[in-house]
């Protein structure tokens, strides 16, 4: 075994700790240009309820980047598995008054209104809502079983199995719903995505328990170690002892774990499910998780580091919001931001082996 | 000689192909007809163009995901343009080829100069290209195209005229898909350039000691797919005869089918033209079997889903079998 103790990241490496400069600087620029709209409570409050569904792709996202790989599908994964999730929830919760048929259709179309039909209450309620979040997160947990299969066990490259299962996905979730969504969801379960604990958005503490479980999954256990081994050089993994295809499956199924809990917060937030949301959220995910420092091959980046990643992204693209830039203006910047954040992100690691080599 | 051809990944698709096509035709009896042959050939042809130069970025290892953003833009400005004065379709194909070829130098530059993953790159410029014309546009689609691009796609290299009164014939669409195609062959099979690229997908470090310009065979490279892209933009032109700034848009994952079904594999210096083309018709006849056996449309994308899963997984089949048969010899 390799000495893993050396390998092991650390919990503020020297880029993280540029990127909480990063941090400061986005976060005092906008508040001093415009702080009576950044910082007024409801663009905090939206942010802290948009950030976290975001936030835990974006940490799916990193998972199978750290290992070397990527994996495309995950914005249609999330689709598949928030479908499921609330055909599960609706045709529990009312139960009799929609068929499943209707519900295919989109319940609203075919005049039921889920008002009129009281859906169950206390601890059945809540035995539902957990059933149908449990049915997301296995169903995307599937979606990367699958991806991690296609890619360990098949050996085809990352972006060809994920780009082929994107579409698989994205096809399972229209054949499903003719592209027509998915809404009313019962109150319990959109507390999920909406709801307050102590004035506390409830998104955001599964986004911050999520955070540190990833980290001390990473950080603590064995087949942490081991994805940032196979990341960084497959082939002394392999040589080392390590199993790269079991370690690369269970890598792919626990970026599908996240994008299920994803799924849930997305779906319960905007109260319905269609095929296509967050499409958008597949690039800026990409983006986030080399701003982060996660290493285009593979091998290196902290958890703490895509934070940051998050934070600044969500912070700019408010600050986007306030000053009225359209969406396509903003995928200019986006796109100009992934390809200038590789950039440095390649010169640095450069930059200072040439500074070593002077000293 | 005949038997290599026999054991190719080429006769092995066109054997699928042709096995397909008589099954279908079985099921729907309007499949294995001139017409329909001939129909697939032409709406094919804008994927085809598309995928040949996709394939020979594939074939020197990289992958290119903003080739229909290119393709988008110089189909945009091209025809922009040349609603300003009396234009014509040669100036068209030229202006858009041009500007097609002007964006890709821009992929070239970024991964040539800073040495940042294609993909990354790609993923990156697809959004800053179409994002850019997005924003500057007033109005980003043109629904009067001058009448010379729909001429020239109902225009015949031979045809002749059923009982009906429906015309039937080799489309000049796909004829010109089909002398891109040829043009790119000879390249890759006669000039020093073609071996170029494909020493570049077999090994960078050995292409370069073997005394290869890298940095000239990039530059083409990149240029030659955003040419082909802009080129397939104004055949799109022709073909439904208005511009629309996201129709191409998502069309990177059927050209890489494609071209991933036609034989080539992201590890680069693998596949054919001839290949790569078996690959699009391949993905056109199942779709139009999909039609003709009344298969709702939403099914689509579960198919595409399948065949790109189906076809990198029996690629990368066949170079596990490579490795272990190569490991035996050195043995």
């Amino acid at each position: 075994m390799p000495d893993l103790k050396t390998a092991r990241p650390r919990l503020v490496s020297p880029r993280s700790a540029t990127y909480i400069i990063a941090f400061v600087v986005v976060f005092a620029v906008l508040a001093i240009l415009q702080p009576s709209k950044f910082l007024s409570r409801t663009n905090i409050q939206q942010m802290a309820f948009q950030l976290p569904e975001f936030g835990v792709l974006a940490l799916a996202m990193m998972v199978a980047m750290l290992s070397g790989g990527i994996d495309l599908s995950i914005t249609f994964s999330s689709n598949l598995a928030g479908i499921a999730s609330a055909l599960v929830l609706l045709s529990l919760s009312y139960g009799g008054a929609v068929d499943f048929q209707s519900l295919l259709k989109g319940i609203m179309a075919e005049g039921v209104s889920p008002a009129a039909v009281t859906a169950p209450t206390g601890i059945v309620m809540l035995g539902i809502v957990l059933l149908s979040v449990l049915v997301a997160v296995a169903v995307a947990g599937l979606c990367g079983l699958l991806n991690g299969l296609l890619v360990a066990k098949v050996k085809i490259p990352p972006i060809l199995a994920t780009l082929g299962t994107m579409k698989l996905y994205e096809g399972l979730s229209l054949v499903i719903t003719r592209g027509s969504p998915i809404t009313s969801f019962p109150k319990p379960y959109l507390f999920i995505g909406s709801g307050s604990v102590l004035h506390v958005p409830f998104p955001l503490i599964v986004f911050v328990l999520c955070a540190i479980a990833v980290s001390v999954f990473l950080r603590k256990t064995p087949l942490g170690f081991s994805i940032y081994a196979v990341g960084e050089n497959p082939t002394a993994a392999r040589f080392s002892g390590l199993r790269n295809d079991r370690i690369l499956m269970k890598t792919y199924l626990v970026t599908g774990l996240l994008v299920g809990v994803a799924a849930v917060l997305m779906i319960s937030r905007v109260d319905s499910v269609k095929v296509g949301y967050g499409n958008s959220y597949l690039l800026q995910a990409v983006l986030v998780v080399i701003l982060g420092g996660v290493s285009t091959r593979g091998g290196s980046g902290t958890v703490l580091g895509v934070i940051f990643g998050i934070l600044i992204l969500r912070m700019i693209s408010s600050g986007f919001n306030i000053i009225g830039f359209s969406n396509h203006f903003r995928n200019v910047i986006w796109g100009s931001m992934l390809v200038l954040v590789t950039i440095v992100n390649n010169a640095v690691p450069a930059l200072a082996d040439r500074l070593k080599a002077r000293r | 000689m005949k038997r290599a051809f026999l054991r190719s990944h080429e006769f092995v698709l066109l054997a699928i192909l042709i096995g397909f096509s008589v099954l279908v035709n079985a099921i729907s009896k309007s499949f294995l007809t001139a017409e329909n042959l001939f129909d697939i050939l032409k709406s094919s042809s804008i994927m085809g163009t598309m995928a040949i130069g996709v394939f020979v970025v594939m074939l020197s290892g990289g992958i290119d995901l903003s080739f229909p953003a290119i393709a988008t833009v110089s189909m945009y400005v091209a025809v922009r343009v040349l609603l300003l004065f009396d234009g014509n379709l040669p100036l068209a194909f030229l202006m858009a080829s041009l500007i097609g070829a002007a964006l890709g130098s821009v992929n070239a530059f970024l991964i040539h100069r800073f040495k940042i993953p294609t993909m990354i790159v790609t993923l990156g410029t697809a959004s800053i290209f179409h994002g850019a014309m997005l924003t500057l546009a007033d109005v980003p689609h043109i629904y009067s195209v001058p009448a010379y691009f729909f001429e020239f796609s109902t225009k015949y290299i031979f045809s002749w005229t059923k009982s009906g009164g429906t015309t039937i014939g080799f489309s000049t669409l796909a004829f010109l898909m089909l002398v891109i195609a040829a043009l790119t062959w000879l390249l890759l099979r006669f000039t020093m350039l073609g071996k170029g690229i494909y020493a570049l997908g077999g090994n960078p470090e050995a292409a370069k000691r073997a005394g290869f310009n890298i940095t000239r065979i990039q530059f083409f490279i990149y240029c030659f797919v955003g040419l082909l892209s802009g080129i397939a933009s104004i055949q799109y032109v022709c073909l439904v005869r208005h511009v629309h700034p996201f129709n191409l848009m998502g069309l990177q994952l059927d050209v890489i089918a494609a071209v991933v079904l036609g034989g080539a594999s992201l590890a680069g210096g693998s596949g054919t033209v001839l290949g790569t083309l078996l690959g699009v018709w391949m993905i056109y006849a199942i779709r139009n079997s999909l039609v003709l056996m009344r298969i709702p449309s939403y099914w689509d994308p579960v198919v595409i889903g399948l065949i790109i899963v189906a076809s990198t997984a029996i690629n990368a089949y066949r170079q596990q079998l490579r490795k272990t048969e190569t490991r035996v010899i050195n043995a």
